[in-house]
């Protein structure tokens, strides 16, 4: 024992000298150092055993409060673990017997103590005591490691019919430790389907000498477990076993995982011999160790093919020197992925041909052996040879189709740049035509206008082609008169039938619709075409339109339309091919008919759009019949009352109501100067009191409107410097308001509606088609200026006319987005009704007049700048800077008190600081900008 | 006692100084931080306090805090500003903000606030 061990001793004793006596002895030895607290009672000496832990305790039995035994059994009741040394007296020396029973470590005769019987004792105590401690600990420690590796022991004694069970075993059999250990109750856990098996297994174990191993499975409360019975039997002299030893561990989750690697292994193996990709595994050296039948199929060769050649994998190999690489690559990296690699089937007799060669990808890794040595590698194979043809076929039709595209953007920009002269061209006959003319040059006239209202049909047609190949073509849906479209189609062409001599008739359905929701243009269209073609075609006879509902329900209605001619009819042969495009029925119907064999491949295409089929019956000689259907939407049910009313519509010509002696201020913006001429002219034409003022482009009109007023614009798309849409954009986000609002038409030969969606996106009011139509631009503009412009009855009324403000009559709700809309439609509040409330500047100034005054001088002074930065950082796209300019607006418009923009001035800052919804921004400052407008005239005009 | 107001919002500005100079305050004016800072820097004139905005071009009222502070820490520093985000606050309580009144400002409030302010000043310098 270490000699610097201090063993303390708790000296229990009543006596003082015989206390004093133990001290005396064991100070004597030099064997041990002892620290001794002596206490008088047995009270004092469990409080003291309760405050700290002593190595020994040398009890007296005989105490003032307690008495024999007794004593001891309350010391154990009260601290299990004390290492007890009794000291008796004479008399009761055989108590020390019964004491070591109950626990005790040793008793002394106190009248026969000295230093050496003392010193041994204690000694011995303490040894004996951590010796127990010792022990317990290991026993628990086996118990914990008996419940961690779920592992119980077991020991049967045969001859004595005993049986230990350590608790773990009974835990392992989901029995209670206090129950009986029986072989029986172990049994009963086992699985009936394991049960014979096992007794006979443990049978034998009992015959042979040695060990055995059992596993099976036992049933605990509706679960299953596997467990292992490992053990030994031990056999007397006389070969009869005497004893059978063994652990019964809990292997279930070993079982469990052993099951799931031999379930992956099958599913592995499945995967493996079905895949359609070749799997294989390979030494370097190319011996194959293992593959799939897919493997067998990619490279084209029978299992004995195989088996006889050395090296096998070197065989597919298109190229030695791509092996070698691709060995090193796998060896370099461990791995590869889709490797690329021309391999080739198997050829035996002769090379391998073109054919033979398959381009793949290889993904492998290194095939390791257990102790990590390479022994090979595991690869996949993928056959792409097919994808690779795929990808050259999918190249060609993308190229293919690119050519399509460039060549109806080819057709398209064609027609455009054709038409833009052709305008004036067009333009310019009719302003021919007004002037004085002989004779023979109005005939030459007239055959000019013919050509070239030809020459425009001609090439609309080619850009309604290119437009529905493209997929641009989207079909109205507005409510028409059926009625008044075919009679309007008889008039276009009863001229031209009389002059032939030939008849118009038409059949209509006596159940046939007034009214039909779709799109009148497209449908006069094919109309046209069936019908020109008819005259075109027809010599003599008749030409007849007959048209019938095929099909009603609640919602829609199927209408067929037949066109039927006496003419010269289509050869049987040519009829399939008439509906595809730049086809007619020969070469020679070309010369002598003209036309661009177009038409009706448009009509084909109207139709089907419109949810139609066109055929054609045609005997040649004989004329033929052009049958089409389309779907069109009924109106609503009480279309019949507002018959009338949609008439009214469809023809009412829109008057001005406005005073036709204000004079109309326009500005043209157009860069090509024919075309200013023809516009100019037209409109001077119809307005009698008009004035044009003329911008070359865009950003010349930018600078025109800062300068000037003028009612009207209409702005050319495309021109040089600065185009229509950018000047739009321009006029009406940075000017202030009301210059912001003047109505804006786009003047283009573009009529795509993708065209006119970026007109109106970029703030334009109306969209006129060039070549123009003076009728069409007339009607536009009397209506908007019907809206804009002092009225004929209400110019008393009207608070102002052409100073610049685009004011009505009418009072309107102060309603932030009401007047949006009213101001986008080019007409805005009077004015009457106050947008600032200074409730809260007038707080501010503590009621004081001239403070207030100097309030709003501040918000006059400094406002517009404010207005200006906002409006040019959100031109600029500036959020950073605009969300500054915002906050600070944002406490202007607080001190204006504008109720209607708060709400969206803050949108503005938030928005534009964390960069969201910045599309809207824009409206949005447009709106603020206009209140603030508003509110800074109302503050000039307050007098305090 | 002096006050230092600085917010580039003129009209508030205004306003401010109207009312604090009505409670017998004496109060300086700027919409620069940077002037502000030089008036603090100056001395000429004592400052006792310091009103400040937070949402300001050029300077932050946040840097203009960390500034004020670099200089000096006695001068206590309320803050005024539209923005009540936690995060904003905390930064400027961090760097040692006296009180904060939200804007628009209630005038009542910041009277209230500044003489509060303005009394712990007062104490500590007893």
């Amino acid at each position: 024992m270490n000699n610097s061990e201090v063993i303390k001793i708790l000296l229990v004793e009543d006596e003082w000298a015989h206390a004093k006596l133990v001290e005396v002895f064991l100070a004597g030895t030099t064997q041990l150092e002892v620290d001794i607290t002596h206490v008088l009672s047995l009270k004092e000496c469990l409080e003291t055993l309760n405050k700290g832990s002593y190595d020994v305790v040398l009890l007296d039995l005989n105490l003032g409060d307690s008495k024999g035994i007794n004593t001891l059994e309350n010391l154990f009741e009260n601290s299990p673990n004390a290492s007890v040394v009794l000291l008796t007296g004479n008399d009761d020396e055989r108590v020390g017997i019964t004491a070591i029973q109950k626990g005790a470590q040793d008793f002394l005769n106190k009248n026969h103590l000295d230093t050496a019987t003392l010193t041994k004792a204690v000694l011995y105590a303490h040894q004996r005591k951590k010796l127990q401690t010792d022990l317990a600990y290991s026993n628990q420690k086996l118990k914990e490691a008996q419940q961690l590796a779920k592992l119980g022991n077991y020991q049967i004694d045969i001859d004595n019919r005993e049986i230990f069970w350590s608790d773990q075993l009974y835990k392992l059999l989901g029995l209670s430790t206090t129950s009986k250990a029986s072989y029986r109750s172990y049994l009963r856990t086992i699985i009936h389907t394991d049960r014979s098996r096992v007794i006979q297994q443990i049978k034998t174990a009992l015959k042979n000498i040695g060990e055995f191993n059992i596993e099976h499975k036992i049933k605990i409360k509706d679960k299953t477990y596997y467990v292992r019975n490992a053990g030994k039997t031990y056999f007397d002299k006389i070969s009869k076993s005497t004893k059978m030893v063994g652990t019964l561990q809990d292997i279930t989750e070993y079982k469990e995982a052993e099951n799931k690697i031999e379930e992956n292994r099958k599913r592995y193996e499945v995967i493996f011999n079905d895949s359609e990709e070749a799997i294989y595994v390979s030494t370097f050296d190319g011996k194959l160790k293992d593959r799939n039948a897919a493997f067998l199929k990619l490279v084209g060769c029978t299992e004995e093919e195989l088996i006889s050649l050395e090296n096998a994998v070197n065989h597919f190999y298109v190229n030695n020197e791509d092996r070698e690489t691709f060995k090193r690559t796998i060896k370099e990296s461990g791995a590869v992925k889709n490797y690329p690699i021309q391999l080739k089937k198997y050829a035996p007799h002769g090379k391998a041909t073109q054919d033979d060669i398959i381009d793949c990808e290889i993904s492998a890794n290194l095939w390791k052996g257990p102790d990590g040595q390479i022994l090979g590698y595991q690869g996949l194979i993928r056959d792409i040879t097919d994808q690779r043809r795929m990808e050259a076929l999918q190249h060609a039709a993308e190229v293919a189709e690119k050519a399509a595209k460039i060549k109806n953007e080819f057709l398209a920009n064609m027609s455009h740049e054709i038409r833009t002269p052709m305008n004036v061209v067009v333009g310019m006959i009719e302003l021919l035509e007004n002037t004085q003319l002989a004779e023979k040059q109005k005939d030459y006239l007239s055959s000019m206008k013919i050509s070239s209202e030809n020459l425009l049909v001609i090439i609309n047609a080619i850009l309604d082609f290119s437009k529905i190949e493209q997929g641009k073509l989207f079909l109205e849906k507005a409510p028409f008169d059926l009625h008044k479209l075919f009679e309007d189609l008889f008039q276009t062409f009863i001229y031209k039938a009389k002059q032939k001599n030939i008849s118009l008739f038409k059949q209509l359905d006596a159940n046939l619709p007034n009214i039909v929701i779709g799109d009148v243009t497209r449908l006069n269209q094919i109309l046209v075409n069936l019908v020109s073609n008819a005259l075109k075609y027809t010599n003599e006879g008749e030409i007849n339109l007959k048209v019938k509902v095929l099909e009603e329900s609640d919602k829609t209605v199927n209408i067929q339309f037949a066109v039927e001619d006496s003419g010269i009819g289509i050869p049987k042969e040519k009829q399939p091919e008439i509906f595809e495009s730049f086809t007619q029925a020969s070469d020679d119907t070309t010369r002598l008919y003209g036309g661009t064999g177009l038409g009706l491949a448009i009509a084909k295409r109207l139709v089907d759009l419109m949810e139609g089929e066109i055929s054609v019956k045609s005997e040649f000689g004989k004329g033929s019949t052009f049958i089409f259907n389309a779907i069109f939407t009924k109106e609503v049910a009480n279309a019949q009352k507002n018959d009338s009313s949609i008439k009214e519509k469809i023809n009412t010509e829109i008057i001005p109501n406005f005073d036709t002696n204000t004079e109309i201020q326009i500005l043209l913006v157009e860069d090509h100067e024919m075309n200013q001429v023809v516009v100019s002219d037209l409109l001077k034409r119809e307005f009698e009191n008009i004035k044009i003022d003329l911008a070359e482009n865009g950003k010349i009109a930018v600078d025109k409107v800062k300068e000037n007023f003028y009612h009207l614009i209409l702005m050319d798309i495309n021109m040089p410097v600065m185009g229509g849409l950018e000047a739009t954009r321009a006029i009406r986000q940075l000017l202030p308001s009301p210059k912001n609002n003047i109505p804006i038409f786009a003047l283009t030969a573009h009529a795509f509606s993708t065209e006119v969606q970026n007109c109106k996106n970029a703030g334009m009011n109306e969209f006129v088609s060039k070549p123009i139509k003076i009728k069409d631009l007339k009607s536009k503009i009397i209506k908007t200026l019907n809206q804009v412009m002092p009225k004929k009855t209400e110019l008393s009324q009207s608070v102002v006319s052409s100073n610049g403000e685009y004011l009505n009559g009418n009072t309107t709700k102060t309603n932030g987005r009401k007047i949006m809309n009213d101001m986008q439609n080019g007409t805005m509040q009077n004015g009457h009704e106050s947008v600032i409330d200074l409730e809260s500047l007038r707080q501010l100034s503590g009621n004081d007049d001239s403070t207030l005054k100097t309030y709003i001088s501040l918000l006059l002074k400094n406002t517009p700048d404010e207005l200006k930065k906002l409006e040019e950082d959100t031109q600029n796209k500036d959020w950073e800077e605009l969300s500054k300019i915002a906050h600070k607006l944002k406490g202007t418009v607080g001190y204006m008190g504008i109720k209607q923009i708060e709400e969206t001035i803050r949108t503005v800052e938030n928005n534009s600081a964390r960069k969201l919804q910045l599309e809207e921004i824009p409206l949005q400052v447009e709106e603020v900008v206009k209140y603030c407008n508003l509110g800074l005239k109302e503050l000039e005009k307050i007098k305090i | 006692m002096n006050l230092l107001i600085v917010d580039d919002d003129l009209i508030i500005l205004e306003a401010m100084k109207n009312f604090l100079e009505k409670e017998g305050l004496e109060v300086t004016t700027t919409a620069d931080a940077d002037e502000g800072l030089k008036i603090l820097q100056d001395g000429n004139k004592a400052i006792d306090l310091v009103i400040s905005d937070i949402m300001m071009p050029y300077k932050s009222g946040i840097e203009l805090l960390a500034e004020i502070q670099e200089i000096t820490t006695e001068i206590p520093i309320i803050i005024v500003s539209a923005l009540d985000r936690r995060e904003v606050l905390e930064v400027a309580f961090t760097l040692g903000a006296e009180d904060f009144v939200k804007k628009p400002i209630n005038m009542d409030e910041l009277i209230i606030r500044v003489n509060k302010a303005l009394m712990k000043v007062a104490q500590q310098n007893t």
